[in-house]
């Protein structure tokens, strides 16, 4: 099978500003998130990349969905290469808490704007307008502000908005990050749902649980390498118990990491 | 280029969808203005109106038979012609300087007295004047002697006597004409200002239409322009925009247009306001007449009014990509906006326009000088499009850097 995202060697770094080093306890004027990740992604599969805080998942997302370039190594999506931006936008969908809409839009309007920059048909865009919002039980709300809709709802918009042109990867930041359990799940069934439908779903997320519902395979990243990359299931099996947590705490230790 | 129409419809819905927004952007200013020129310019006609009723008190120094002649010869005729000769409605009373306590200079002495309304104005004749007129006229001197006007512009009443006291003095002239023939000018008064700088300040407002017009403009665009891309940053929906499959350069261009076209729309909300203040405010900006500005001068006008936009939305995009949030925009704008202001002031000061090249090519200063010169009907075609071109580079090179700006992952992602 082809994979659809392929990661080779991938490397970013960023210059820290004196008020970062401070706050990082770091006296290097370079810091680097990510170096030298390697890993593919496959239709129909989701994947998961795991690991605490500051490890370098955002920064490989941002990089997979061309936000920021990498300083070196190859990234390709459906065989597009990173540099081509515009290509690899109309493939993918990108979701994070930090993607919001803007408050005065009402979920119509966001739908509509973000998806005619996508070159869609107006008859496509309420398709698909519908489509998503009957799913998402948005459609009560279409018209209400989004800065008076609640956290949940807003993250539904968010989702529906990103996912107007149907893309075939579908990429998620912490997809779970403040929403409620009932959200929560509507989200995480929904990825299930497109992974269903041959998409590739690749998320980031510090939560081991929902890497071992939702992931067929996942990636440990620590402080910007990847220790480890295989199915969940193989992960799991690694520990005695076969629970996901343990492989994690007893890697993170064998790397001297713990604080 | 759809792409960017699609921004420039997004940025517009955002204002025009937005009742709130619509009064404060478009009709507030306009409407401040016309209600603040307004109150102010009836308050000073009236206030003229008043000062034209009132007996002035008009000191006289070594004052000879032809001024009080004059001042009979004014009555007669106004007694005669009431519509062409206004009664004159003035006291001149004989003064002595020497009997001013405490060795006061003259003009001080005055300032209290005109400040407090119990003198208008004061006409001082040299001594032993009707001597050295006829000695000036036999050439036995050089120059005729002088007249001295003491006169506060600033106050209303003393304004009107010094007129009054100029009156006299021209049909002082108009009688020795008539005496012994077209005579050299010598009954003219020489003002000596009472009031302060502080004082005259306020009357230079009719000279202040292109620095009303920048201001308006910077104004009006400031807070559009710190927000557009600042304010996506703050609100979080910049990295949604940045999904978007659409070239950088086509965002920058729908962030401009819109911020431009909200801009001259506010900015001549208060051009509008201010002409329709006019005819309620004429002793603030003076007998200003827009309707005798021929369809090229408007266009002119328009087109300057377009450019002022166009370069303080380039400044302020700079702002906005530089900044994490609107306020830090709006904070990096100001001083953009400060230095309009200060340049607008320059050409106020000057009567004519330069002739050589290159002031028309500085930035913002040659859209004030511009604006100057469409007013006073003078600005030279060549001139007119060194402005257009120099701003439209100035435009592209800004605009350009807004771009790279858009490209810097430290300035779109930082926190």
């Amino acid at each position: 099978m082809e994979a659809t995202i392929v990661v080779k060697d991938l490397r970013k770094t960023f210059r820290q500003s004196a008020k970062q080093m401070k706050i990082n306890h770091s006296k290097e004027k370079i810091k680097v998130a990510v170096d030298g990740i390697s890993f593919e992604t496959f239709p129909g599969e989701i994947f998961g990349l795991l690991g605490p805080n500051g490890a370098g998942k955002t920064t490989t997302l941002r990089c997979i969905a061309t936000l920021i370039r990498p300083d070196s190594g190859e990234i390709k999506v459906k065989g597009i290469d990173a540099s081509d931006e515009l290509a690899i936008k109309k493939s993918i969908a990108f979701l994070t808490n930090e993607i919001r809409l803007e408050d005065q839009m009402t979920p119509n309007y966001a739908f509509d704007y973000y998806a005619r920059f996508h070159e869609m048909p107006q008859e496509l865009i309420h398709a698909r307008r519908k489509e998503l919002f009957d799913y998402f039980g948005i459609n009560d709300f279409s018209e209400v502000k989004i800065g008076d809709l609640s956290t949940g709802m807003k993250q539904k918009v968010s989702i529906a908005v990103s996912l107007a042109h149907d893309p075939d990867v579908i990429i998620f930041d912490e997809p779970t990050n403040g929403l409620d359990i009932l959200t929560a799940k509507s989200v995480t069934d929904y990825l299930k749902e497109l992974s269903r439908q041959g998409k590739t779903v690749i998320i980031s997320t510090h939560i081991m649980g929902l890497v071992d519902k939702l992931c067929d395979r996942a990636g440990i990243i620590i402080n910007g390498k990847m220790v480890m990359c295989d199915t969940v299931k193989n992960v799991r099996a690694l520990s005695p118990t076969n629970d996901l947590e343990d492989v994690f705490f007893e890697i993170y230790q064998k790397g001297g990491l713990t604080e | 280029m759809k792409h960017a129409l699609n921004i420039v419809r997004k940025e517009l819905d955002k204002i025009f969808r937005n009742p709130r927004l619509i009064f404060s952007t478009f009709i507030l200013p306009g409407l401040l203005i016309f209600v603040i020129y307004s109150v102010l310019g009836k308050t000073l006609n009236s206030q003229v109106q008043k000062a034209n009723e009132h007996m002035s008190k008009i000191y006289v120094v070594n004052g000879p038979d032809s001024f009080y002649a004059a001042r009979d010869l004014y009555d007669s005729l106004s007694e005669a012609d009431p519509e062409t000769y206004y009664k004159l409605n003035a006291d001149f009373i004989p003064f002595d300087p020497s009997t001013i306590e405490g060795n006061l200079p003259l003009k001080d002495y005055l300032t209290g007295l005109v400040d407090e309304g119990q003198v208008d104005a004061l006409v001082s004749f040299e001594a032993d004047f009707k001597n050295k007129v006829e000695a000036f006229l036999n050439k036995e001197r050089d120059t005729a002697p002088e007249v001295f006007i003491y006169a506060n512009s600033t106050i209303n009443n003393s304004s009107v006597a010094l007129s009054k006291i100029n009156t006299l003095l021209g049909l002082m002239n108009s009688t020795k004409m008539a005496e012994i023939g077209n005579p050299p000018s010598i009954y003219t008064g020489i003002p000596v200002e009472l009031a302060s700088e502080e004082q005259t300040s306020g009357q230079m407002i009719g000279m202040l239409l292109p620095m009303l017009i920048t201001v308006f403009v910077f104004a009006g665009g400031i807070s559009v322009g710190a927000d557009a891309i600042a304010g996506e940053k703050e609100r979080g929906t910049i990295s949604t925009l940045l999904m978007a499959p659409v070239s950088k350069s086509y965002i920058v261009i729908g962030k401009i247009i819109a911020t431009i076209i909200i801009t001259v729309l506010s900015s001549l909300g208060s051009f509008v306001g201010v002409i329709a203040s006019f005819p309620n405010a004429k002793e603030l900006f003076g007998n200003v007449n827009m309707i005798s500005y021929g369809f090229v001068q408007y266009v002119q006008i328009f087109t300057v009014i377009i450019l002022i936009a166009l370069i303080a939305s380039s400044f302020f995009l700079i702002a906005s990509a530089i900044a994490k949030s609107t306020k830090e925009a709006t904070m990096y704008a100001t001083p953009v906006y400060m230095i309009a202001m200060v340049t607008s002031y320059f050409p106020m000061f000057t009567d004519k326009l330069p002739k050589e090249a290159g002031p028309y090519l500085i930035p913002i200063y040659n859209l004030i000088l511009g604006l100057k010169g469409i007013l006073l009907s003078n600005l030279t075609t060549l001139n007119f499009f060194l402005i257009v071109g120099s701003t439209l580079v100035y435009a592209v090179l800004l605009l350009n850097l807004v771009r790279v700006l858009f490209k810097s992952e430290q300035l779109m992602f930082q926190k």
